[in-house]
């Protein structure tokens, strides 16, 4: 189990604006294990989504990976060719989206969206393609599958759509599924529905999930591990009992406080002072450093990163 | 700020300690009717809907997507007209009263809407948009419309600098702010929170949050609290109603909701929400499907076809809210 599949070490990326340079990604290190869950969290523009996206080489128009590597399988596929990262895109490693009507093509069937993915690549009869596809239906628990392979997406309700976008990404019975906010606009009770097939998914087809979400419940639900983002950089990392149970880094216990949670009743929510850096200008030390409550001198310098244990990562001065 | 003359009377007349009180509360829409479609698809938004809330209380209101929470915020400032039912704010029957005193009354209670980015006009500086309803409401001066405006942004928290300032200058949690601030510029007593930090992020949700319970405190304000999120709403409110499909199927305090839940689809939403609390993550009950269209909705209790615990008569006859002990109302068909 505990067999890397993708390694990433020190990820840079930028995005050129009108504004100037935007430092989205400024050195990512993470490892998605074989068959494992890995959580991605962090709020709105802490680079996480790009980040999914980096991994297929699929960066935003006006984005460059500017250094860094990505290990799939122990190649590294920054310097591959795009028609291997074509191979590998749908076959090796699949993406869902939040907006499962934005990643369906509204002008074609279920049938044809399935079907146009295996025949990318795959060999098989056209029957036997159609077979899968049914199968695949199947599998993500539609009712009615020779049905929904005639129908097109506006027929069809979020869940379902977010269930054929499933059934896409695995067609090609790919290692890795990534998965940005495939839950957050469903209903409480579609989103169970959805969680509760990707984990029985992963146990029945031992695919590997990278799970992007902003909603630390759903991580410590769904995974085993987890990465905490700030301002494009891992500051906290390890397994969900110790990260989310026993959590090191400022950012990260305060993201914690700030979360309702049923026992919380009756106490206050405590806010973040201050507000999320831009990315405009390079930070020389800790990101969090301007709102961390334990903010010390030496933290105007780049953290390093601290084994707390064999497992639990954090980028801060007071676990050295 | 003086409430209106015709308010005030009302008030004594209306002693008990119920702000608002919503009585069968209906509303229709119509759908693809017109010149060639002579029958029009019905769509019931919201079908008989009951409630009180308590002054200096928080009334929560929970339910999915289209389950008609934000239609029933709406047609209590009718901002939407019900097709039936009763609304009073403090002994008033808002339903029947004319322009000019509903507008009067409307002062006194106000809305806050989910997304801030499309709720404040970005053409408006934060002056005109907190400044607006004391320029349409009162004779104050330019110059005191300032000075209030100053005094509202400091009082959700903000710099009183920023009044000089557009929208696009600001980040959602300020925006939403400025929301508030505007709700507030006429002291009023009721405010409608309709999914108020749904788009934003948890530590900026924190914020708004924690500022919204502290202004509740300090100036004697009602709230109801719309929400999709149960966690939050348990949070926030001092009783919950959850509805499904136009109609409250439970209403009680907000922990007996929590901790003894009667309704089955209450039992779903709660064991379906993610929780941090590590004695709240066990087995899911995971309903099947989703939300019926509510344009045709299902004979006799409108959940049976998600039910676990669905008999044969649960799809004929509708259950009515019942009392089953202390104010713990549930519309279901006992065992």
């Amino acid at each position: 189990m505990d067999r890397p599949l993708v390694v990433v070490r020190d990820l840079r990326l930028e995005f050129r604006t009108y504004a100037g340079i935007v430092h989205a990604l400024n050195g990512i290190d993470l490892e998605i294990y074989e068959q494992d869950v890995l959580g991605l969290v962090g709020e709105t523009g802490c680079g996480k989504s790009v980040t999914g996206l980096s991994i297929l080489r699929l960066v935003p128009r006006g984005g460059e990976i500017v250094s860094g590597s990505i290990l799939f399988r122990g190649e590294e596929l920054l310097d591959k060719p795009d028609s291997y990262m074509q191979q590998v895109r749908g076959a090796s490693i699949a993406m869902i989206f939040q907006d499962p009507s934005a990643s369906l093509n509204p002008l074609f069937t279920v049938g044809q969206q399935i079907e146009t993915v295996m025949r990318r690549h795959q060999r098989a009869e056209k029957r036997e393609i159609r077979r899968r596809a049914l199968e695949l239906l199947e599998v993500v628990e539609l009712p009615d599958p020779p049905r929904i392979l005639k129908t097109y997406p506006h027929e069809l309700s979020g869940g379902m759509k977010q269930r054929v976008s499933l059934a896409i990404a695995l067609s090609c019975g790919a290692d890795l599924l990534i998965a940005d906010e495939p839950t957050t606009d469903l209903d409480v009770t579609v989103q169970a529905q959805i969680l509760d097939l990707l984990r029985r998914l992963r146990e029945a087809q031992g695919v590997a999930i990278l799970m992007i979400t902003h909603d630390l419940a759903v991580v410590a639900e769904m995974c085993r591990r987890v990465a905490v983002l700030y301002a494009g950089r891992v500051v906290e990392s390890g397994p969900v009992d110790a990260v989310l149970y026993e959590a090191k880094y400022s950012y990260t216990q305060a993201l914690l406080e700030a979360s309702p949670r049923r026992s919380s009743r009756g106490k206050s929510l405590r806010a973040i002072p201050g507000t999320v850096p831009s990315g405009l200008q390079p930070i020389a030390g800790c990101p969090f450093g301007p709102r961390c409550p334990r903010f010390m001198e030496v933290c105007e310098q780049s953290p390093p990163r601290v084994n707390v244990d064999a497992t639990h990562t954090v980028a801060c001065y007071l676990y050295r | 700020m003086n409430r209106g003359e015709m308010s005030q009377s009302a008030h004594a007349d209306h002693p008990d300690d119920v702000l608002v009180r919503v009585r069968n509360l209906v509303k229709h829409f119509e759908q693809g009717g017109g010149f060639l479609r002579r029958n029009p698809q019905i769509i019931r938004a919201v079908d008989g809907v009951s409630f009180d809330i308590e002054r200096r209380r928080t009334l929560g209101i929970v339910g999915e997507s289209g389950c008609g929470k934000t239609t029933i915020g709406r047609c209590i400032l009718r901002l939407i007209e019900p097709t039936a039912g009763e609304v009073t704010f403090r002994g008033v029957d808002m339903l029947q009263l004319p322009g000019r005193q509903l507008r009067e009354l409307r002062r006194d209670m106000q809305i806050v809407f989910q997304n801030p980015f499309s709720s404040l006009d970005p053409r408006m500086s934060v002056l005109g948009i907190v400044g607006e309803p004391l320029q349409t409401h009162t004779s104050m001066s330019h110059g005191e419309i300032r000075d209030r405006a100053v005094q509202l942004l400091e009082q959700v928290g903000m710099s009183g600098d920023h009044i000089y300032r557009y929208p696009h200058e600001f980040s959602g949690g300020q925006l939403q702010r400025i929301a508030v601030a505007r709700a507030l510029a006429l002291n009023p007593e009721f405010l409608i929170l309709d999914e108020p930090t749904a788009a934003l992020d948890v530590s900026v949700q924190a914020q708004v949050i924690a500022q919204l319970m502290e202004l509740q405190g300090d100036l004697e304000l009602t709230y109801l609290f719309i929400s999709h999120n149960l966690t939050l709403v348990h949070f926030v409110s001092d009783s919950i109603a959850v509805v499904y499909l136009g109609k409250i199927v439970e209403h009680a305090s907000a922990d007996k909701i929590f901790d003894n839940p009667q309704h089955p689809y209450t039992e779903a939403l709660l064991s379906a929400t993610p929780s941090l609390d590590r004695e709240l993550q066990q087995e899911r009950i995971i309903l099947g499907g989703g939300v019926p269209d509510p344009a045709n909705p299902p004979s006799g209790c409108a959940f049976h076809p998600r039910c676990p615990r669905a008999k044969d008569d649960c799809s004929q006859v509708a259950p009515g809210l019942v009392d089953v002990g202390e104010g713990h109302l549930v519309a279901c068909h006992p065992e």
